[in-house]
């Protein structure tokens, strides 16, 4: 069953967004999917288009809102697979508080970050990821605020699952993504990819030379160990660590949820409630 | 009309709302017609805090301002309510705490000051003073002792000590026997239901089926949250506390966009936040139903006061043009009714629908008949679809087949302007037969609305009104041959049809706000000249209000 849909993306040429497309569809359609199920989110920017270039169920919504807009997708119908697909900048920056929130609810969602650590649709101002010191169309004199490290926040804040991958390497993205996909609970995955047209510090190149997958560097690379995760997710300037970087097996929300864990799927449901005994509570 | 207003007064805190409570519910259950509202400030211990009730023979709807009778915990906040005394006004006053007397009161009145704390010692449980003053006034209203016995039993419940102290210190307090005069009020043969605003939208909306809801908590639109996370285990609702007003919209519109009727409920400040929301809700064409309970703004305001302020900000709401449907309650049966509504309408036609409470409404309890279920706002009007299937298929009414993620069709929505498949686009054509399509949707949106509550359109004077103030507009113009209404509670759209039975008639609108919202908006629609009177002090709008600032305003 293929994901694609037949389009021509508006993307510009070369960006790192078509290789991610590619390496999506192929991941899905691997793991056997059932598109009727499938359900993907995503906010606004040239991320947040994803959908439009898929053949899938979608609600493509407000700038940096995705993951509310999933999180009751999910509660009413857990049947459903639910993915975010979203930007640096409509994740990290206007959905800054829901990424958070949506941390701490643990529903069972992936969330896919293209983060090539630039605006693109609003044309190349500095992003919540941009590294200190880049010049950018409105940091004229460069980027003086610390930029955010989003595996970094995300285990601080014990997200259930976190990975970071890279669309130049399509195995690791089938790797790392239906890892993700498979684990029951908030999944966050950084994907590393180059913008062609604003970003030219972190070229295809630049992540091509520094990323490294953190169990092939070393075997015993234990994801559950909170601390040694953390101090990878520090890494940056010399090398960038990828792979599976965090994984905290805990109760998901649905689990939890105490109309919820009964199996309920609201979506299901009849909708008649017969309130007269209620009512006479009121006599 | 016989009516008789017992205001208990003292500091949060106190227990006020516990007793005023109780006290409510007897004189209900022993066949009286009450009216109650709370007036307090916004913090949990110590400020003044007013319950008032309102005992009448038939139902009323709205507060009189001048107490009857005050029972009162605290010297200050009874010396900052004189305005409200008349000289027939009779004062208990706890002596235990201090002590008032007409010197204090400055006018000749009946003051009576009771050892409660020290009844209630004696009683065996010092902390049941209001207990004993519970006691002393149903006696005065001759209310059988076993139904405060009944209720003392039901909130004490296991706590057998306690409950046998409580019981002794209610009956110190009817054996104290007071002697003021009260009405004798009929009884009924009680078909009646005791329900406040809060209580009538949140079993309205179980009522419809809603199973989701989400908020950020916010005086006074919390109650409504409250309500369904009590009733959560029983009814299987997912209730979510947002972590803030722009998350509980979109979790609303996903919930909504995922087959669950939702529901998301804020007050102005809220509100505000949200407004992207709905402007989401309407592109998307997903049903959303949202509840406003309005108090007195700009910004924060006053959180614990109300007001009819948002009106055309909400009806206003959201970037761009669609269609909206907004509801304005008179009273908790009909914020019963009004909520079913709004969930039909918004699934009907994929449009938001918002119910516009006040303060006053929610928090006043109000005798009131059975409110009525309505099978047909049932209806969800959700398709199965199949490969062909397209979300936003052009139709005659606008309204295209909505199906849900997980079904046989493949369902696509997207926030940019987008083709009848769902798919962005930029064809300017495609565009504008989209805005044509979702505004076609007004027509049949306003044949779905009723004709608004009209009363003597005779009379030479017609006053207009929307929402809650219809109590005491109604209570104003009853009996008066000189005075008519025309009363809102769908607020939009509105029916221009209007116009001829109105026209060459003198118009005023009496609202909770300074500007006459309801007038500009009637005025906008209908080109009638109608003036206002506002009152914007906080405080709900009553008949003696009324009747006063038309007076003052040499309007009757």
């Amino acid at each position: 069953m293929s994901f694609l849909r037949e389009v021509d993306p508006a993307w510009c040429p070369g960006c790192g967004n078509f290789p991610l497309r590619m390496n999506l569809a192929s991941t899905l359609e691997e793991m056997g999917v059932d598109k009727s199920r499938f359900v993907m989110v995503t906010g606004i920017g040239q991320a947040a288009k994803m959908p439009h270039y898929l053949d899938v169920n979608f609600f493509n919504g407000l700038h940096g809102r995705s993951i509310p807009v999933a999180f009751a997708i999910k509660a009413v119908n857990p049947e459903l697979t639910v993915i975010v697909e979203s930007g640096d900048g409509d994740m990290y920056g206007e959905g800054g508080n829901h990424f958070i929130h949506g941390i701490r609810r643990n529903f069972d969602v992936t969330v896919l970050i293209h983060d090539n650590q630039i605006y693109g649709l609003t044309k190349g101002q500095g992003s919540p990821t941009t590294r200190k010191g880049q010049k950018t169309s409105v940091q004229l004199q460069g980027v003086i605020n610390e930029p955010l490290n989003p595996l970094a926040l995300a285990i601080t804040m014990d997200a259930s699952f976190v990975g970071r991958t890279f669309i130049g390497d399509k195995e690791h993205f089938n790797k790392v993504v239906s890892a993700a996909i498979n684990h029951k609970g908030f999944s966050v995955v950084d994907i590393m990819q180059p913008c062609v047209t604003f970003n030219k510090v972190n070229t295809f190149k630049y992540y091509k030379e520094k990323l490294y997958d953190v169990s092939e560097a070393d075997s015993s690379y234990d994801p559950t160990d909170k601390a040694n995760a953390f101090k990878r997710a520090l890494e940056w300037d010399d090398k960038i660590p990828m792979g599976i970087i965090y994984v905290n097996d805990k109760p998901t929300y649905h689990e939890l949820h105490s109309v919820l864990k009964k199996g309920v799927v609201l979506a299901k449901e009849k909708t008649a409630i017969d309130i007269s005994a209620e009512l006479k509570a009121f006599r | 009309m016989r009516d008789y207003v017992i205001a208990l007064s003292g500091e949060a805190g106190q227990g006020l709302n516990t007793i005023g409570d109780m006290l409510a519910l007897s004189l209900f259950r022993n066949g009286f017609c009450i009216f109650t509202d709370k007036s307090y400030h916004s913090r949990i211990r110590g400020g003044e805090y007013i319950y008032r009730i309102r005992v009448s023979d038939t139902p009323l709807f709205s507060m009189r301002q001048e107490f009857d009778l005050i029972v009162s915990l605290s010297k200050s906040t009874t010396l900052s309510q004189l305005e409200y005394f008349h000289d027939k006004t009779t004062l208990i006053f706890d002596s235990d705490s201090d002590h008032v007397t007409t010197e204090d009161t400055g006018f000749e009145m009946n003051v009576m000051n009771f050892p409660f704390k020290t009844i209630a010692k004696e009683a065996g449980e010092p902390r049941a003073q209001n207990v004993v003053a519970l006691g002393a006034i149903l006696a005065l209203f001759k209310v059988k002792m076993e139904i405060p016995s009944q209720l003392i039993e039901e909130v004490f419940s296991g706590k057998d000590e306690v409950i046998k102290s409580n019981l002794e210190a209610l009956e110190r307090g009817y054996n104290l026997e007071l002697s003021i005069d009260i009405p004798d009020f009929e009884t009924n043969e009680n078909n009646y239901y005791l329900v406040n605003g809060t209580e009538g939208t949140g079993l309205g909306a179980i009522a419809a089926g809603c199973r989701f809801l989400s908020a950020y908590p916010m005086t006074p639109g919390t109650g409504v949250m409250n309500f369904l996370v009590s009733r959560a285990e029983r009814y299987g609702i997912v209730v979510e506390q947002a972590e803030d007003e722009i998350a509980a919209v979109n979790m609303v519109i996903g919930g909504s966009f995922a087959g669950v009727r939702s529901l998301v409920t804020t007050s102005g400040g809220g509100f505000a936040l949200m407004q992207e929301g709905i402007s989401l809700a309407a592109m998307t064409e997903t049903p959303l139903v949202m509840v406003d309970a309005q108090r007195p703004a700009p910004a924060t305001g006053l959180p614990t006061r109300t007001a009819q302020e948002d009106l055309l900000f909400v009806v206003n709401a959201g970037h761009g043009e669609f269609p909206k449907y907004v509801v304005a309650p008179r009273t908790p049966k009909d914020a019963f009714e009004l909520t079913e509504k709004a969930f039909y309408i918004a699934d009907k036609y994929q449009i938001p629908a918002i119910i516009l409470l006040t303060e006053s409404l929610v928090d006043s309890s109000a005798t009131v008949e059975a409110p009525i279920h309505n099978e047909e706002f049932l209806q969800r009007f959700v398709v199965e679809g199949g490969d062909k299937y397209r979300r936003f298929e052009s139709t005659e009414t606008g309204v295209s087949p909505r199906a849900v993620p997980g079904g046989k069709a493949l369902v696509r929505v997207d926030s940019d302007e987008h083709d009848e498949e769902g798919y962005i686009t930029e064809n300017l054509k495609i565009r504008k037969m989209m805005v044509q399509k979702r505004m076609k949707k007004m027509k049949g949106l306003v044949g779905e609305l009723t004709a608004p509550a009209k009363f003597n359109l005779d009379a030479p004077l017609i006053l207009v009104g929307w929402g809650d103030s219809w109590g005491a507009i109604d209570e104003f113009a009853t009996g008066r041959n000189d005075v008519g209404y025309v009363h809102y509670t769908e607020v939009f759209p509105i029916d221009p049809s209007i116009r001829e039975e109105l026209e060459g008639k003198r118009l005023v609108s009496v609202e909770g706000n300074f500007t006459g919202q309801f007038a500009s908006l009637l005025r906008s629609k209908t080109g009638l000249n109608v003036e206002h009177i506002g009152r914007y002090d906080g405080r709900p709008v009553s008949a003696n209000w009324i009747q006063k600032t038309l007076e003052e305003e040499g309007i009757i």
